[in-house]
């Protein structure tokens, strides 16, 4: 018996325990899960305890006497006009509810998703039919047609959910029908046809795995939505009747009285609220546990608990603020005055309520009150804020801890001095300060923590010993266009500090055309991005200086900055319809560039957009600046494109990859468009490509890039003249050249690409460099000049061993 | 017998004919490239053999029996012997099952085995592509593009296929891991007789890889030959602006390369008699008095013998000079 392989583990089901499954782990691997969890099981218990722990008179037992009162002890949340305790009768409302709006969502969501799935799979013209169709009724407001449909079927409970479930149904058709006819379309869906699998396969295990997240999602938000129509039907009297009662009808009790009384229209729409956010959380973790990617990198992210995890998001602060603001408004605490002899509950609410009149109520504890409202919202805001713009997440996150931290504990020395009869607002003051100051203090730490870590990493990474100084110490030429010292850009990962560019020093003589070639994954995109300080975010880009014709652009001002980018350099991408604005046309785009930059205008714009149409060879040219990118095919657009990076004559282009998505026709053409440019224009250019024959047929220099560095610097006509780089070396054995013999396998490259997360000590070549040696694993080779013009980043060449000189 | 053998094949989709009357075959074990520029309906082709694509006219022949239409039992058989890899392999492997999981329902469909042999094959056929029989547990996400490719091929290997279209399967990749999966689809043929049809759009590979290859323009071979005459003695000016169009690793580009100009025309509105007369440098451009091109339609003779081009005037490059 031959072994079993190991992935039997998962295949013949070994027994995780459910909270180790990766589906679990994935569901967990977000604060919100924790939310989540934890706000479902409240909902559930609510709504399966509340009917068998409050009897039926606890909630309908009138009592006049008592009636519209404010929280108390008796009667936490107050009463209603008739003397009903309003927390319980919003407890009691929960089961009935629930399944209202439960059953509701559940009919449309089996009536939309039906309907989409069998749009999407009808033949042509009926299935247009049926996209207009539920177009038509998704221009009605689903509320609207619900409150038309209970008019015919009849005011009842059963009625209102009924009328919601088909309403509402449009919408989840429109989605089902978008999302299946979407993934119809896709490659595995195609390959596993060919494979001859089952259509049921094709629909159990490709195409509703990989929708499903979607769907959960949207179908959790439809249970919230219908949650809320119900609610609105029981609110207008078209839902529920008679005695029974939802939250929708408690509010309509509430609202009558919203001033005398706001807990009770409040209580029922908070809990309207919470169960809508409750909904929302547990779609999106869900969503979340069924997505495998997740359940990989949750494993890799496991040396950090969840506490960190949770404390470093977002939603601590949201999470956080939230509950600060419901124990504030809905929690009770007995009122500190000991002297009055009916000590009440209060709660922030009756502070509210009691407008004005305070008389009751110890001027020190409205101080905290409202210091820990105002902080409260604060910190909502905050983390509000940092979840919409993540880019200032963790200046955010600090301030809103910050006021979290001092707010909590102003109010914990406040609760202490009133336990300890200290009894003045001073002491508690004086208390919170102290506790204040003791966690801006650790605040602080940690960002000094946080920085030198990056230091650290950056110190480790960044510098290799001695590139610079080989530079500086190189010949010197007559100032280029472009010199560029010490150009790194880096990201600071979840995972840790990759570093995709890494000290980069580049000299490019005016009228040059310099290939940058590598690999996916060698930087030499992002160099590209760097120089036009086009970096997304996070990324960080760092140098010891970038001089454009002699100006620093790493030192301009922004302002500035654009203006000098905009009109000496242009940038050419790889796909040219995601380049172009797709709603604005060809000329329109071209003429702007230059207007703002140039300054050029009227006739003599339009002349200047003509003669850049005509070197790059775009016939009809005045018919053609009045077409939509659409109207051009790739190549056209790829002209048309370059043809807008000329109108401000830069001096310098960078290209990148801008023949890749192309056929090789046109990609020969294109090249010939950028050669004549830089011939007659004397235009430098910088081209990245992955391809080195594309760079051999135009660049006259070309500079290879291997895990973020340049490993050699050297001019065409010397590339297959002298001893090379091994990476070079093997990039060119790798092209299927046309006289090599077609009975010889192809030269490759073994092993792979560079890891950024994990780089080898040394040399990053050296794992699948063929003639490595043991220096080449412990120090890292700096780029150093062999001749005039040539430099190589590798010992071999640089510094030979005595065996390899022998050799 | 060849193992596949299309004959007049045309598609249309709508208004549009993607493929015009195409004819080739493969012999068992054999590889045919198929090249042109996007548009020229060499996809659609591979579509058009898997039945994804719906034959408007035509024959297709799997060792001798026609399968243009086949359904039920008998497609099922089909998929097994014919198989299909795709050209991007981030898009063509299902991101919701594991290596294993996607191996062992291709197992269940088209092999009779229980569970035990299965997972054994399914560690056997990973080991035959070179990774990690252990792979079998991850999902595609974990995988470079390379790898991936060798998931689509162990994937494909598992229901034991003699003929398999290659859709640009390394266009995606980089020249490093482009050798790499071309030097083990070489290695593989030979072992399980494998025909291939190899699509592609870039002629240093296809030359590395074929035994003979058609070239495509818009929906027509324009010219099927060996692959070592194609390349020595191109015929269709076509063929030579594509073979032109590649980078030779010279410095400064190949200084006596003719560019073909223009770009391919909307296959709505083909261009009438010679479809090619639009843009070649050999045609009526450069050479008024040639004005048969735009009269009558050039046709590629099928017979079995040597090699064909579909051109009045085939090329003897030095004698003719192209458009300055």
């Amino acid at each position: 018996m031959s072994q079993t392989p190991a992935y039997s583990n998962i295949q013949a089901g070994s027994y995780l325990a459910f909270w180790r499954t990766p589906f679990f782990r994935a569901f967990l691997s977000s604060p919100s899960g924790f939310l989540a969890l934890f706000l479902t099981g409240m909902l559930l218990a609510t709504a399966l305890l509340a009917p068998l722990v409050l009897s039926k008179e606890e909630v309908y037992q009138r009592n006049v006497r008592r009636r519209l009162e404010g929280p108390s002890a008796d009667h936490i949340l107050g009463t209603d006009n008739l003397g009903r305790d309003i927390l319980k009768r919003t407890l009691y409302a929960t089961p009935l509810t629930l399944q209202l709006a439960a059953s509701a969502a559940g009919m449309a969501i089996a009536i939309g998703f039906t309907a989409g799935a069998v749009t999407a799979h009808l033949p042509g013209r009926l299935r247009n039919m049926g996209v207009r169709l539920i177009e038509i009724m998704l221009a009605f407001p689903g509320i609207l047609i619900a409150i038309m449909l209970v008019a015919v079927v009849g005011t009842s409970a059963e009625g209102a959910v009924l009328a919601i479930g088909i309403a509402f149904s449009p919408n989840l058709a429109r989605v089902a029908y978008t999302l299946a006819s979407g993934v119809a379309g896709l490659d595995y869906i195609s390959s596993a046809r060919v494979l001859g699998l089952s259509s049921r396969r094709i629909v159990f295990r490709y195409i509703i795995p990989n929708i499903a997240e979607t769907l959960i999602v949207v179908s959790f938000n439809a249970t919230a939505a219908a949650l809320v129509a119900v609610s609105s039907l029981s609110f207008l009297g078209l839902g529920v009747q008679g005695t029974q009662f939802d939250w929708g009808r408690l509010i309509t009790e509430g609202v009558l009285r919203l001033y005398q009384v706001p807990l009770l229209a409040l209580a029922p729409a908070t809990a309207i609220g919470t169960t809508g956010l409750t909904l929302g959380y547990l779609g999106e973790a869900l969503a979340r546990g069924l997505n495998p990617v997740l359940w990989t990198q949750t494993a890799s992210v496991q040396s950090r608990t969840w506490l960190q995890r949770y404390f470093s998001s977002e939603y601590m602060l949201l999470s956080g603020s939230i509950l600060l603001l419901i124990a504030f408004y809905f929690l009770p605490w007995f009122s500190p005055d000991a002297s009055d002899p009916n000590r009440t509950l209060v709660t922030g609410a009756t502070i509210l309520a009691s407008g004005n009149n305070l008389a009751a109520i110890d001027s020190g504890w409205q101080v905290a009150m409202l210091v820990l409202r105002a902080s409260a919202w604060v910190a909502l805001l905050l983390g509000f804020f940092s979840y919409v713009f993540s880019r200032y997440r963790r200046i955010c996150a600090y301030l809103g801890l910050i006021c979290g931290l001092g707010a909590g504990s102003y109010f914990l020395s406040f609760l202490v001095a009133v336990s300890a009869n200290l009894g003045t607002a001073l002491a508690s003051a004086q208390l919170g300060f102290n506790l204040g100051l003791f966690a801006t203090i650790l605040l602080i730490l940690q960002v000094i923590s946080d920085k030198s870590r990056e230091t650290r990493g950056s110190h480790d990474a960044v510098h290799p010993p001695s590139e610079s100084r080989a530079v500086e110490a190189g010949i010197s030429l007559p100032p280029p266009l472009l010199r560029v010292r010490g150009l790194t850009v880096r990201f600071d990962l979840e995972s840790g500090i990759i570093v995709p560019v890494n000290n980069i020093n580049v000299d490019l003589a005016e009228g040059e055309i310099v290939g940058i070639v590598g690999e996916s994954g060698s930087g030499k995109s992002l160099t590209a991005l760097a120089l036009a300080q086009l970096v997304p975010h996070p990324g960080v880009v760092s140098a010891d200086y970038v001089r454009l014709r002699g100006e620093d652009i790493t030192r301009m001002p922004a302002g500035q900055l654009r203006y000098f980018l905009g009109s000496e350099m242009a940038m050419i991408f790889q796909d040219p319809m995601s380049s172009l604005n797709p709603a604005l046309k060809i000329g329109t785009q071209l003429m702007e560039a230059a207007r703002v930059h140039r300054g050029v205008s009227g006739v003599n714009l339009h002349r200047l957009a003509l003669e850049r149409m005509a070197d790059v060879h775009i016939s009809a040219a005045e018919t053609r600046l009045r077409q939509y990118p659409h109207e051009f095919s790739g190549g056209m657009r790829q002209r048309a494109m370059i043809a807008m990076g000329l109108m401000t004559s830069p001096s310098l282009i960078i290209a990148d990859e801008p023949t890749t998505a192309l056929d090789v026709t046109i990609q020969s053409q294109i090249i010939d468009v950028l050669r004549e440019i830089n011939q007659e224009q004397g235009t430098t250019i910088m081209l990245i490509s992955h391809d080195i024959g594309v760079i051999i047929e135009i660049c006259s220099r070309v500079m290879v890039m291997y895990a973020g560095r340049i490993v050699e610097d050297v001019k065409i006509t010397e590339l297959m003249t002298t001893d090379n780089h091994p990476y070079t070396e093997a990039l060119i054995a790798a092209v299927p050249a046309f006289d090599s013999d077609r009975d010889q396998p192809l030269a490759s490259i073994p092993g792979r690409p560079p890891d950024l997360e994990n780089l080898p000590a040394g040399c990053a070549f050296a794992p699948r460099c063929k003639y490595v040696f043991d220096r080449c694993h412990q120090e890292a080779p700096p780029l150093l000049h062999v001749d005039e013009t040539h430099r190589i980043a590798c010992f071999l060449r640089t510094d030979p061993p005595e065996e390899a000189k022998r050799g | 017998m060849d193992k596949l053998d299309v004959r007049d094949l045309v598609v249309r989709y709508g208004q549009l004919t993607a493929v015009d009357g195409v004819s080739f075959g493969i012999p068992p074990g054999g590889t045919l490239g198929l090249v042109g520029e996007s548009g020229s309906g060499k996809s659609t082709i591979a579509r058009a053999i898997v039945q994804l694509a719906r034959v408007s006219r035509g024959r297709i022949l799997l060792d001798g029996v026609d399968i243009t239409f086949a359904h039920g039992a008998n497609l099922n058989q089909i998929r097994s012997s014919i198989q299909m890899i795709f050209q991007d392999p981030y898009s063509s492997l299902n991101p919701r099952l594991s290596v294993g999981a996607m191996i062992d329902e291709v197992l269940q469909r088209h092999r009779k085995l229980n569970a035990a042999q299965r997972r054994q094959e399914v560690s056997r056929l990973l080991e035959m592509v070179a990774l990690d029989p252990l792979f079998a547990d991850r999902y595609p996400h974990q995988f470079s593009g390379g790898q991936r490719q060798r998931i689509a091929i162990a994937r494909t290997l598992a229901s034991q296929p003699d003929l398999v279209i290659l859709d640009e399967v390394v266009s995606a990749l980089d020249v490093s891991v482009q050798a790499e999966i071309l030097n083990l689809l070489r290695d593989l043929q030979p072992e399980f007789n494998l025909a291939f049809l190899f699509i592609s759009h870039d002629l240093s590979v296809v030359r590395y890889m074929s035994d003979a290859v058609c070239v495509m323009y818009l929906g027509q071979i324009v010219e099927w030959k060996r692959t070592e005459e194609l390349f020595r003695q191109p015929e269709h000016p076509y063929t030579q602006g594509l073979i032109d169009s590649i980078p030779k690793m010279i410095a400064g580009g190949d200084p006596n390369r003719i560019p073909l100009r223009g770009e391919i025309p909307d296959p709505h509105f083909p261009p009438s008699a010679c479809r090619f007369h639009t843009r070649c440098p050999f045609g009526p451009l450069a050479h008024p008095e040639r004005t048969l091109c735009r009269e009558d339609d050039p046709h590629l003779l099928i017979d079995k013998s040597e090699h064909y081009a579909a051109c009045h005037f085939p090329l003897a490059r030095k004698e003719l000079a192209a458009v300055p």
